[in-house]
Order: structure tokens, then C-alpha cells, then sequence
């Protein structure tokens, strides 16, 4: 059996866990840069703000409704996500990290265990340990545990857990599940299938196989045995290393200084470098891009990248920025008001493998050993507390957090002062 | 018939009270056929200590005719249980519980081995040595009992009636 666990809306749920008075109060957390809403508590989503919905969209019924709204906290989330997962490892032999909010665990070595009250006792010890309500999802197959965890949410709100242990409870699952709805399913593929008088999962599943194989792809071949009780998604308990890496964020405020792109490049190239390096792995060619804002057509519009082979696979920090920054100078111009601006990282192999050069006047041995050695001092220490100059420090372009709640559990500064 | 479970008694209806499980959800048990009291049904009884859980078991077991909840603190439901567990009564009750799992067990070892072994020759492709060592273990699903059979890294989830049959 696989249980899908997932915390309800995570981020919502985080910033209530140090604020209790937001409780039966409608709150919003917003993407990067105040973008959008992302997580929305219940009552929020009964005033119907969609997910997604960008933040002046919904200022009316913000300001109206007296709805608290957080920027993102990503210190925080990740914190209380680890120790959300931390809790459920103390049930089960193994489980798979899916995202920061939602985790597949192993039970099929749990003999002799009544696996609904194993599910209900997660839940509480979630909530008890970290203060953060989950539903549980348990079932034959993966893609049949995200659709009890969604099933949980949904039709057993009382206690938020379902396992769909027999063919009538998978059977009254699927009924009510429509396609759209199914994990692995898309909107192009909700829509033929739709098309094809298939509305429910337990439709689908009574679809002729050879029908599926004609019309579909493997993955939905995939799919279609999993939704019969029929494991065929492996396990991924340790992620699978990148192919691609890609580190970009947009300006807080547009940018028009080289200086100050420049800085923010540097840092991102050297976020990937750290990306690489945790993955024990390098990589063969860099891409550097920079665009200006699309949506306002007042301004000039400028958007360009280049690739750039590398010599010799790398993923030392210094080497990466200085490839990113030779990109950068090709490609920026003066005069625009930009937006945004990365470093994706490409052909990538494991450190080991990698082809050395006869030209190469890099010491490639001592830049291993300071890069490890900045990794863990970074690590003990805290993030960035060890750059290159050239990374600065000011960062003008950082993102905006208007809304931003304090690093309750990261930073000894901002943990909270109970008055006894 | 493997019957593992326990006979239902008045005095646990107290039990389960001071213990807070006062949902039972009840379906019709056929493992406790007995030739003698042909006449009686026997029912299954499953307690748990909130009403969504036993909702779901309810809504697992929904077609059987003798499917429901009963709450132990409502006094017509009490009354009926008291009323089916009177020897008069045209039901026997049990209890989907277990006084040792290690008997169980034993139980299992000496009685369905060879079961088991035919089982798995006929319905999979495991070929097992004679030497080999097959422990299996039961599971209670929502009143019904299975099978699990473990090698390697392969599992097996079998009705225990399937394993009766073979």
C-alpha cells in the first residue's frame, strides 16, 4: 500500500503556526515578488480567490474582506516542511519527498498494522509535533493515493483520511474523480478524453485497452494500470540527479545599472554552481539570458541569451561566474529597464566523468578543496556567508517581500519572545 | 474455517465506552459457520473511536445486508446490541480483534501451509524450493481477511478464501 500524505494549504498553514490569531481569518501567501496568490486558506477560497490570481487582481476583495496576505517565506516553509517529513519518516520504513508539502510513504512491510489508524494517528502526531494539519491518502497504487488524498480532502473532512483499501471504495472514488482531476493528466488530455465520452476515472478504466494503446502515450498507459490497482510508477526514494539546471528570479524593481544585473547574475551563477555541486555533478555549456518586462509596452523590449561552451566541465563558483559574466557582456545593452535575467546550466555529467582539457591552466584540485571547504563553513554558518566579492552584497534587485513574516525557527534574532 | 476473531460480550460494550471507541460498524461474518445453530447470523463487529473511520468501513462494506453503525452512547443502539447478544438472540456477534497474534500465526503455519504453497504454484509464476521458507502474514481489511505473502521483493495481497479454496 502507498499513503500520498499532504499538508493543507502549506504555506497558510505555516504563517498560522507563529500568528494563531489568523485562525478562521481569510490568508492568502503570495509567489515571488507579491506575484500571485499561491496557498489560500478555506475561507479565502470561499471568497473566491483563485489559485493564482495576481495580487492587484484581487486588491477589492483583499481590502473588503480584511484578508491577511503574506509574501513567501521560503526559510520557513522548507524549515517546518523538513520537520513535517521528519515526523512521518518515525512511521514508516521509507518514504519519497514529492514536493515541500507532500510526501508518498512505503507501507507495504506494516504487518499486523490497521492502516487507517495508522493514517489517523500521522495526522495527529503532525499536528501535535508540528503544528501543521494534513489529509491522508492511502491506496494500491501511487496514482490511486493522490486521488484518496484528494478524495480525504474533499468527501471525509471530518477526519482527513482515506484508504481505499476495496474495490467498492476505489470504485466509489473513481466515480466521483473527473479526468481533469487525475494526477498525470492534463488539460489537452482532459479535453480529448472528454471528447470521447470519457468523464470520470471509472470511466476511463473501462476504456478497451487497445483503445488506450492506440490513442494515448505510454505515460497514460502507465496511468490506466495504476488507476486498476496495478503499481506502475517505481519508487524514487532518492531523487534522481538534474538534467538541466536553471537558476532565475525576476528584479524586485526593473533594473537599468550594469553593475547591479551584473550582481544579480553572478549570484545566480553561482546558486547553480552549489546546485551542481550538491548533485556531484558538472556541467559542459552555460546559457545567460536577459529580458525586459513584456507586459509593459511603454517600455523599449529587449530580450537575448547565449550559450556558452564550457572548456572543461565545471562547477566551481568562480569559473561559472566568470563564463556567466563574459555571456552577460555580449548580450546586455544600455538603456532598457529590465525585468529579469538567469543562468540555466546544461550537459550535464557527474564530476567524475568529466573530460579534461590539455589546455587547461585551471588548478582543479585546489578549487575542489576550497569549494568544499566554503560548502561547509556555508552550510555551519549560513547561507552566502562566504562569496565572491563579486556576488555583493547590497542586492538592489532582491525580490519584493512586502508581506514578509519573520525566520521564526532560522534566525536566533527573530525567534519569538514569550513574555511568562 | 479459519475464524480468528473473538466472540463479542456484554461486558466490553463498557470497556468500549470508558475507552471512547463507540462506533462499531457492523457486517455479516461467514467464517463462523456452525453446524449446529445453523439458524444464527453471525455478524462483525469493528469499534473505532471516530465516526469518520467508521463511516469509511461502512461505506467499504455498504452492500452487505447487515451493514451499520451503531454508537455505543445511543441508547436504541445499545439497546439492540444488548437485544442481539441475549442467547435468545437470532445473531452471534464477534469482534474484529485478536487475543494473540502469535497463536495466529501458529494457527496459520500448521493449517494452511500446504495451502499456500499450491496457491502460490498454481496462480503465480514464484517458484518456490521445497527448503524455502514462506512466512506469511494476515491482514484485516475492513472485516475480510488476507493473505500476505512476501519473497524478496515482491508482495501479495490474496483473499484468505482463495487460499481456503486452494
Amino acid at each position: 500500500m502507498y499513503a500520498l500524505v499532504d499538508c493543507n494549504n502549506f504555506y497558510v498553514s505555516c504563517e498560522r503556526l507563529f500568528n494563531p490569531k489568523l485562525e478562521g481569518r481569510p490568508v492568502i501567501v503570495l509567489s515571488n515578488n507579491d506575484g500571485c496568490a499561491v496557498s489560500r486558506s478555506d475561507e479565502a477560497k470561499a471568497l473566491g480567490i483563485e489559485m493564482a490570481t495576481p495580487a492587484f487582481m484581487a486588491r477589492e476583495i483583499i481590502e473588503k474582506n480584511n484578508v491577511a496576505v503574506f509574501s513567501s517565506n521560503y526559510t520557513l516553509y522548507g524549515d517546518i516542511s523538513d520537520r513535517v517529513m521528519k515526523t512521518f519518516e518515525s512511521f514508516v520504513p521509507r518514504l519519497e519527498i514529492y514536493s515541500i508539502d507532500e510526501a508518498f510513504l512505503d507501507m507495504h512491510n506494516l504487518d499486523y498494522t490497521d492502516l487507517l489508524e495508522l493514517g489517523l494517528q500521522i495526522k495527529k502526531a503532525v499536528k501535535k509535533n508540528v503544528g501543521i494539519p494534513v489529509c491522508v491518502g492511502i491506496a494500491p497504487t501511487k496514482t490511486l493515493a493522490k486521488m484518496a488524498n484528494r478524495y480525504a480532502k474533499k468527501h471525509r473532512k471530518n477526519i482527513g483520511v482515506h484508504w481505499a483499501a476495496n474495490e467498492h471504495l476505489i470504485k466509489e472514488m473513481l466515480a466521483v474523480t473527473e479526468v481533469g482531476d487525475i494526477w498525470g493528466i492534463g488539460h489537452q488530455y482532459a479535453l480529448f478524453l472528454k471528447r470521447n465520452g470519457f468523464n470520470t476515472a471509472l470511466d476511463l478504466i473501462s476504456a478497451p485497452e487497445e483503445w488506450i494503446r492506440k490513442n494515448m502515450t505510454v505515460v497514460v498507459q502507465r496511468l490506466f494500470n495504476e488507476l486498476k490497482g496495478i503499481p506502475a510508477i517505481a519508487w524514487e526514494f532518492k531523487p534522481p540527479p538534474k538534467k538541466n539546471i536553471c537558476t532565475s528570479k525576476s528584479f524586485g524593481k526593473l533594473q537599468t545599472k550594469k553593475e547591479d544585473i551584473k550582481e544579480a547574475l553572478s549570484n545566480y551563477a553561482a546558486a547553480c554552481a552549489l546546485k551542481l555541486r550538491n548533485q556531484k555533478s558538472c556541467c559542459r555549456s552555460i546559457n545567460v539570458f536577459l529580458q525586459t518586462n513584456l507586459h509593459r509596452t511603454q517600455d523599449k523590449q529587449y530580450s537575448r541569451s547565449i550559450t556558452i561552451d564550457l572548456q572543461t566541465p565545471t562547477n566551481f563558483t568562480g569559473e561559472m561566474i566568470t563564463y556567466a559574466i563574459k555571456g552577460f557582456d555580449i548580450i546586455f545593452k544600455e538603456g532598457y529597464n529590465y525585468l529579469k535575467c538567469g543562468v540555466m546550466a546544461f550537459d550535464i555529467v557527474p564530476d567524475e566523468k568529466i573530460q579534461a582539457s590539455l589546455f587547461d591552466k585551471c588548478d582543479r584540485k585546489k578549487n575542489k578543496t576550497a569549494m568544499e571547504a566554503m560548502d561547509k563553513i556555508n552550510v555551519c554558518l549560513g547561507k552566502e556567508i562566504v562569496r565572491l566579492s563579486v556576488q555583493g552584497f547590497e542586492k538592489r534587485y532582491r525580490l519584493k517581500t512586502e508581506y514578509l513574516s519573520s525566520h521564526f525557527t532560522t534566525d536566533m534574532n527573530q525567534v519569538l519572545k514569550v513574555k511568562i | 474455517m479459519f475464524q480468528p476473531f473473538e466472540l463479542f460480550k456484554i461486558e466490553y460494550i463498557n470497556r468500549l465506552i470508558r475507552m471512547d471507541k463507540i462506533y462499531l460498524t457492523t457486517q455479516t461474518y461467514n467464517r463462523s459457520f456452525d453446524h449446529f445453530e445453523a439458524t444464527k447470523t453471525n455478524i462483525l463487529l469493528t469499534d473505532y473511536d471516530q465516526l469518520g473511520a467508521a463511516q469509511i468501513h461502512y461505506s467499504a462494506v455498504k452492500h452487505d445486508k447487515y451493514a451499520s453503525i451503531i454508537v455505543l452512547t445511543n441508547p436504541k443502539h445499545k439497546a439492540k446490541i444488548l437485544e442481539m447478544l441475549h442467547t435468545d438472540s437470532e445473531y452471534t456477534l464477534y469482534w474484529a480483534m485478536v487475543k494473540s497474534i502469535d497463536e495466529v500465526k501458529k494457527r496459520l503455519d500448521l493449517k494452511y501451509k500446504d495451502n499456500i504453497r499450491r496457491y502460490i504454484m498454481k496462480q503465480t509464476t514464484w517458484r518456490i524450493d521445497a527448503s524455502e521458507a514462506i512466512r506469511p502474514s494476515l491482514q484485516v481489511i475492513y472485516g475480510e481477511l488476507f493473505i500476505i505473502l512476501k519473497r524478496g521483493n515482491q508482495t501479495l495481497r490474496v483473499k484468505f478464501d482463495d487460499i481456503e479454496k486452494a
